[in-house]
C-alpha cells in the first residue's frame, strides 16, 4: 500500500471550512465549500447565496435579487494573524465588497474594506481588526455587512466608492 | 484585540464547543490558559475539556516553558476525514472525484510548465519575479497544496473502504456460532 502524507495546515483549513458551511447553513440557502481557483488567495471558500432584499431589510427598493457572500481563511501563514476574505458579490452588476485581512494594503492597517468593480478595485478603507478565531469573526462580519453594502456610492450605474460615515468600522 | 460585540461566538456556541474549535486550529503545543484565552472560557473548563479529548485521542498532552501543554493529534484528524469520506460516499463517487483531482494537478502543471509541484517551487526561487507575480505564484503553489491533500485523502478512502464498510456494518453472525 503507498501511503501518501497529508499537509495537516490544509486538512485543518478543510475542516475549518466545513465548520463555517455547517454554520453558514443555518442562515442561509445553497451554502457550499469550493476550493479556490488558481489565482485567488488560499484554499478555500465557504459560499453562500442571498436574497439581498431579505438580506438587507429592504424589500422592494434594493435593485438586485441575487447575491452570494464568500468567505475564506488562510490558516499558518507564518505571519502574525490569518489572512480572510469576506465578500458580499453581486454578478448582475459586478460588485464586489468586503473585509479583506491580508497583504495588499498594509498602509490601511491590516483588515481592510474594499469595494470592486468587476476585478479592478475602485474604494479602500480602514476597518476594525478583529483578532479572534476564524468562528468567531464568521459570526461578528454579517452585522456590518448590510452597512457595508449599503454604503457604496454608484455613479452611471458603477460602483465607485463608499460613504466612509455610513459605514461602520467593524 | 476584538472590542466586546453583540453575535459574537460566546453568544452561539458553549465554552467546551470553544475549546474543540480552538484546538482544531491549533500548530503547536500550546498551554492550556492560552487556550483557555482563545476559546473564552476559564482554565478549568479548558483543562477539563482537553483532557476529555485526550482520552478521545484527540489532542495530546505536552509540556511548554514548564507549563501544561496541548497539542492537535493530526492522525486522529486524518483517519476522522478518511473516515467522513467513506460514510459520506460510494466507491464510484470517490473514484470520479479521485479523477476530478488528478485533472485538475494535470491542467496546474500544463499551464504552467512544470512536471510537479516541487518544480513549480524551484522556479519561485530561481526566477526574478516582482511582488504580483509572486503572489499569483504563492496562490497557485496554496490551491495545488490544496488539491494534493485532498487527492491523498480519496486514495486513502479508497484504499481503507471495503475494511471500513465491513467493520461498521452491523454483525448478523447468530451468537452460537461463537460457542
Amino acid at each position: 500500500m503507498v501511503v501518501f502524507l497529508a499537509n495537516r495546515a490544509n486538512v485543518q483549513s478543510k475542516r475549518l471550512h466545513d465548520r463555517i458551511r455547517n454554520r453558514l447553513s443555518c442562515t442561509f440557502e445553497n451554502v457550499r465549500r469550493r476550493r479556490v481557483e488558481p489565482r485567488e488567495a488560499g484554499s478555500y471558500r465557504v459560499v453562500a447565496d442571498v436574497n439581498p432584499r431579505q438580506f438587507l431589510d429592504d424589500d422592494d427598493e434594493y435593485p438586485v435579487t441575487a447575491a452570494r457572500i464568500e468567505i475564506g481563511f488562510q490558516l499558518q501563514t507564518g505571519e502574525q494573524h490569518e489572512y480572510y476574505w469576506f465578500n458580499w458579490i453581486e454578478p448582475d452588476r459586478s460588485l464586489l465588497v468586503g473585509w479583506h485581512q491580508d497583504d495588499t494594503h498594509d498602509d490601511l492597517g491590516p483588515v481592510h474594506l474594499q469595494v470592486n468593480d468587476g476585478a479592478t478595485p475602485v474604494a479602500h478603507e480602514p476597518a476594525q481588526f478583529i483578532d479572534s478565531h476564524p468562528l468567531d469573526v464568521v459570526e461578528r462580519r454579517p452585522t456590518s455587512l448590510r452597512d457595508a453594502v449599503l454604503a457604496v456610492e454608484w455613479e452611471q450605474g458603477r460602483p465607485v466608492g463608499l460613504d466612509s460615515a455610513a459605514t461602520v468600522r467593524e | 484585540m476584538a472590542q466586546p460585540n453583540s453575535g459574537s461566538w460566546t453568544e452561539r456556541l458553549s465554552g467546551r464547543e470553544r475549546v474543540r474549535h480552538v484546538v482544531e486550529l491549533l500548530d503547536k503545543p500550546t498551554p492550556v490558559q492560552e487556550i483557555a484565552d482563545q476559546a473564552d472560557v476559564s482554565r478549568a473548563t479548558a483543562d477539563d475539556e482537553l483532557q476529555r479529548l485526550q482520552s478521545d485521542d484527540w489532542v495530546t498532552e505536552t509540556t511548554v516553558d514548564g507549563t501544561k501543554a496541548y497539542d492537535l493529534n493530526p492522525v486522529r484528524m486524518l483517519f476522522d476525514e478518511v473516515t467522513d469520506l467513506i460514510e459520506a460516499h460510494s466507491r464510484d463517487e470517490l473514484e470520479s472525484q479521485l479523477t476530478e483531482l488528478k485533472e485538475e494537478q494535470e491542467e496546474l502543471a500544463t499551464e504552467y510548465d512544470v512536471s510537479s509541484l516541487d518544480e513549480f517551487r524551484e522556479q519561485l526561487a530561481d526566477e526574478e519575479l516582482s511582488a504580483a507575480e509572486l503572489r499569483e505564484r504563492r496562490n497557485v503553489i496554496a490551491t495545488w497544496e490544496a488539491i494534493n491533500t485532498e487527492l491523498g485523502l480519496v486514495k486513502h478512502a479508497l484504499q481503507l473502504y471495503d475494511d471500513v464498510i465491513e467493520l461498521s456494518s452491523p454483525r448478523t453472525d447468530s451468537p452460537s456460532t461463537l460457542a
